[in-house]
């Protein structure tokens, strides 16, 4: 009992130092930097930007090497006069000044936004519009009783309508899934546990980790990685054999802001990127000696140790946590050296992710994809002018003041009625609109988009053929069109496509694009269904372990120092939980959840832990050890399971200590069996990994080396990953 | 004649047993007899004369397994206690067996009630742990299996200073008594 008191209070004290420590850097001044990209004109002219810095300094010229001319606190506004690099020439009452563009933030025009407290969802709350601290990422909106949805800029369409009941709005899964960014594979169907697990990719989330959401279909809860499980007050249902999700709960899991707009019986779903500022003053006299101005060092996990040097042999200074930034100075070997307090520190680049930061005007232009700046292979028709030029008719304020009108205003995903009303897939008057009108292949990023346009909606088959790898889309009801038969594509996934008709009656016209090798695709209707986007990527490999939970439990720490190493330079604790964090790593990157024990040094009683262990539900343990023995001369690798164990635990054992051995070449010694605490009592299959003897001079040297400790990381989850093959 | 001796032994021994409790200071390992030890004269001569027994101790292999090795002992009170001091002195040095217990262990007490060995070591069985869960493993063990060769014995309870210890290195339960464990005896 008064153990647990003394944790509480221990975790109590670390919030408040953690708080205060935030406080106290959110107040210093921010600083600017030196910029190395070269000038670019942006159309940013009488833009009004907002100042998101606590305190910013106004400068003589477009770099923190000029003079200083004044500050500007948060919230003031400013207009802009030009854009240099990343900074703004903004206006003065009598002169110009210079303020750095990654401390201000395009204004937002909050129009005339109707927010009904007796609305439906009666939990709006409408400040959310209005968020400084964020910039729009992806918009989202749903209406009851409307096929159509919008995701920035372009208009989709469902095969159901979004219903009401109980006052909260239902999306089929598949569609509010995809619109959240969670793409086909991640979406997951338990028929069994009734379950439908959601995943989303580290790229695309808010805290730019691996997200995932589970639902139960009749259970009025939500569990997701950010809140655990949370409370819904309504129930996931199956209506006419499809699954329905009450839009508000799922967004809200993956930390998307929810709004409803009663008029339109709209739900509207906003995805915010937090851009933390600078929570890190810069001493004056470095200002001038940073070497990246735009890269920050993002922190990606908590208790994440902030050390003197490069290795884990120099001293703690302090801890940091998940999504923290911190000014990047550059790197050595595995460590990253970041500006600290009133010095430099280094963080284990595992740990953390270099982050290249953008003004925030540039971020919020279209959402993730930067189509101006790619190469476009081939380009018949601009679609998305048309588009957006059909969708400015749709003239509803109500919506704009979501999205950023300053910075594009084309974009508005307003569904006009009066698309609805001319939404008819056959025209009987005549053949023209059963043509193809464009196809487009460009390349974005790693993705090859295929754009195919049609002067009808667009009924299709999509399938992959292997040897030679080809994607065939057979577009039904419609001919081939102007399109030229064939064109050499020599995108980064498709050589060539071709295009005929394939058979008349019933009318099919057939797409093949010759592959480079077999790709993964998504599809995207718009527009009434009458563009249809494939998009093509590197076919997602598929990780075993994607969608379970993963309890780690890295041995020792604190108190407990565990073995020595050969000539004392490293104890078992640091060495366990320093594998640990790079398991738990690598399996959140190959979409598992992941649960610790502990990610810091500190103390954990056994039982404490199979107790967490327990609780979390997880669908297997592993205990992350360092082996001794008397005999400095013995060495290798052993996994244990305990003793009559579940044959499953037997099976993760075997698993792990497979490839662990063939990965790391170390003495084979065997799996064992053996009742220590932590895996005698997990209920869950649990095995206990001796990843190397530190009382071997050998294999102390390999575990003092981060190299090595990853590659044991990797064989461990790639053991983990063989036993969820099964 | 060797009445005489055995009595004269016997109240070496419980002399001996006598001046450990008081002193805390271990003297019994003088009196104990193994086939290599021939320094002590009057040893050898009761070695011919007096009843011995023969006793399994188990040490580590280098694959972490127990292997038994057999000793000799005077056929007296306090087996047990006898054998504890064979583990403590750890394996004949020709073995290629190692030791399990840590150096600087010593025996405090042991007793056996009911089926219930109760074995209290000095500090140094934990802190003098070199850690490691299969080392913690040969180390709790060696001392269940020796024991728990002898009839009487069904249990361990291993204390460290008399008192109930979690565990020695972090792995192994020792809040409760230990049955045998024949798995990890090398086969």
């Amino acid at each position: 009992m008064s153990k647990s008191i003394l944790l509480g209070l221990t975790r109590f004290l670390l919030i408040v130092a953690v708080f205060v420590f935030c406080f106290s850097c959110s107040v210093d001044i921010y600083r600017g930097e030196v910029s190395l990209t070269p000038p670019k004109a942006l159309a940013v002219e009488h833009q009004e930007m907002i100042v998101t810095g606590e305190i910013v300094n106004l400068r003589a010229g477009p770099g923190t090497n000029y003079v200083k001319l004044g500050q500007v606190k948060q919230g003031d506004q400013l207009v802009v006069l030009k854009k240099q690099a990343e900074w703004y020439q903004i206006q003065l009452p009598n002169s110009e000044a210079w303020i750095a563009g990654w401390l201000v933030q395009a204004a937002i025009v909050d129009n005339d936004v109707v927010i009904d407290n007796n609305t439906v969802d009666n939990n709006i709350v409408a400040s959310n519009i209005q968020d400084s601290s964020s910039v729009g990422k992806q918009l989202i909106e749903f209406r009851v009783g409307q096929k159509h949805f919008a995701v920035n800029d372009s208009v989709n369409t469902m095969d159901v309508k979004p219903f009401i009941e109980n006052g909260r709005t239902y999306v089929p899964v598949r569609f509010l899934a995809n619109s959240l960014g969670v793409e086909n594979h991640n979406i997951k169907w338990d028929a069994a546990t009734q379950q439908v697990t959601l995943i989303l990719p580290a790229i695309k989330s808010n805290s730019g980790l691996v997200e995932t959401v589970r639902l139960i279909i009749g259970k009025q809860s939500i569990w997701s990685e950010r809140n655990g499980y949370t409370d819904m007050d309504v129930l996931p249902v199956i209506r006419n054999e499809r699954t329905f999700l009450p839009a508000r709960f799922v967004a809200e899991a993956f930390d998307y802001q929810v709004n409803w707009h009663k008029a339109t019986k709209a739900v509207l779903i906003k995805q915010t990127r937090k851009l933390a500022a600078w929570n890190d003053p810069v001493d004056s006299a470095k200002e001038t000696t940073a070497v990246a101005p735009d890269q920050q060092l993002v922190i990606t996990n908590n208790y994440v140790n902030i050390r003197s040097g490069a290795g884990l042999n120099h001293q703690i200074i302090g801890q940091a946590h998940r999504g923290e930034r911190y000014p990047w100075l550059g790197s050595l070997g595995q460590w990253e050296q970041i500006q600290w307090q009133n010095g430099t520190a280094w963080v284990f680049s595992d740990l953390s992710a270099i982050e290249t930061v953008h003004p925030p005007a540039i971020i919020a232009s279209r959402g993730d994809a930067p189509r101006e700046e790619q190469p476009v292979v081939e380009k018949t028709g601009d679609w998305l002018e048309q588009n957006n030029l059909e969708n400015n008719l749709a003239d509803d304020p109500v919506i704009d003041p979501v999205i950023d009108p300053v910075i594009d205003p084309v974009i508005d995903p307003v569904i006009d009625p009066v698309i609805d009303q001319a939404v008819d897939p056959i025209d009987n008057t005549g053949n023209d609109s059963r043509q193809l009108t464009g196809l487009v292949i460009e390349q974005v990023m790693d993705q090859t988009i295929v754009i195919i346009e049609a002067g009808t909606n667009i009924e299709y088959d999509i399938f992959t053929l292997a040897d030679p790898p080809r994607l065939v889309i057979d577009l039904h009801e419609i001919l081939p069109g102007n399109i030229a038969e064939s064109q050499e594509v020599n995108s980064q996934w498709v050589q060539r496509y071709r295009l005929g008709e394939f058979n008349t009656d019933p009318l099919v016209t057939r797409l093949v694009l010759d592959l480079n090798e077999p790709v993964g695709y998504n599809t995207i209707s718009a527009n009434d269904g009458q563009v249809l986007n494939i998009e093509l990527q590197p076919a997602a490999p598929v990780y075993p372990v994607t969608g379970y939970l993963v309890f780690i439990d890295p041995g020792d720490g604190g108190r407990s120092p565990g073995a020595p190493g050969y000539s004392r330079s490293i104890w078992e604790r640091e060495v366990n939980l320093d594998t640990s964090l790079r398991l738990a790593q690598i399996l959140r990157q190959q979409g598992a959840q992941v649960q610790m024990s502990r990610s810091a040094d500190i103390t954990v009683e056994l039982d404490e832990r199979v107790v967490m262990a327990n609780a979390s539900g997880a669908d297997i343990f592993v205990s992350v050890h360092a082996n001794a023995n008397y005999n400095s001369e013995i060495s290798g690798i052993m996994t244990f399971h305990r003793r009559q164990s579940l044959p499953a635990s037997q099976r993760l054992a075997e698993s792990i200590q497979t490839t662990m051995v063939n990965e790391l070449r170390l003495v084979d010694r065997g799996v064992r069996q053996a009742n220590f605490v932590v895996i005698r009592d997990t209920v869950m299959p649990s095995v206990l990994v001796e990843q190397a003897f530190l009382s071997n001079p050998v294999e102390e040297k390999l575990l003092a080396d981060g190299n090595f400790r990853q590659q044991v990381a990797e064989a461990i989850a790639q053991g983990i990953n063989k036993y969820f093959e099964g | 004649m060797q009445k005489y001796l055995l009595v004269f032994m016997l109240m070496v021994i419980l002399g001996c047993t006598t001046a450990c409790w008081e002193t805390k200071e271990y003297q019994e390992t003088s009196v104990s007899i193994t086939p290599n030890d021939m320094s002590l004269e009057n040893v050898v001569v009761l070695e011919d004369l007096l009843d011995k027994v023969p006793v399994v101790i188990y040490f580590s292999n280098d694959q972490d397994y127990l292997v038994a090795q057999k000793r000799e002992i005077l056929k007296a009170e306090g087996v047990a206690r006898v054998v504890m001091q064979e583990l403590v002195k750890g394996p004949d040095i020709n073995s290629g067996l190692l030791p399990t217990l840590p150096t600087g262990t010593q025996l405090r007490d042991i007793n056996i009630r009911n089926g219930l060995c109760t074995v209290d070591f000095s500090a140094e069985l934990k802190t003098n742990h070199p850690g490691g869960s299969s080392w913690e493993l040969m180390t709790v063990y060696s001392i269940v299996n020796t024991l728990t060769r002898f009839s009487a014995v069904e249990e361990v309870q291993i204390l460290v200073e008399g008192q109930i210890v979690e565990t020695l290195a972090g792995h192994v339960d020792l809040s409760k008594p230990l049955v045998r464990d024949e798995h990890i005896i090398s086969k």
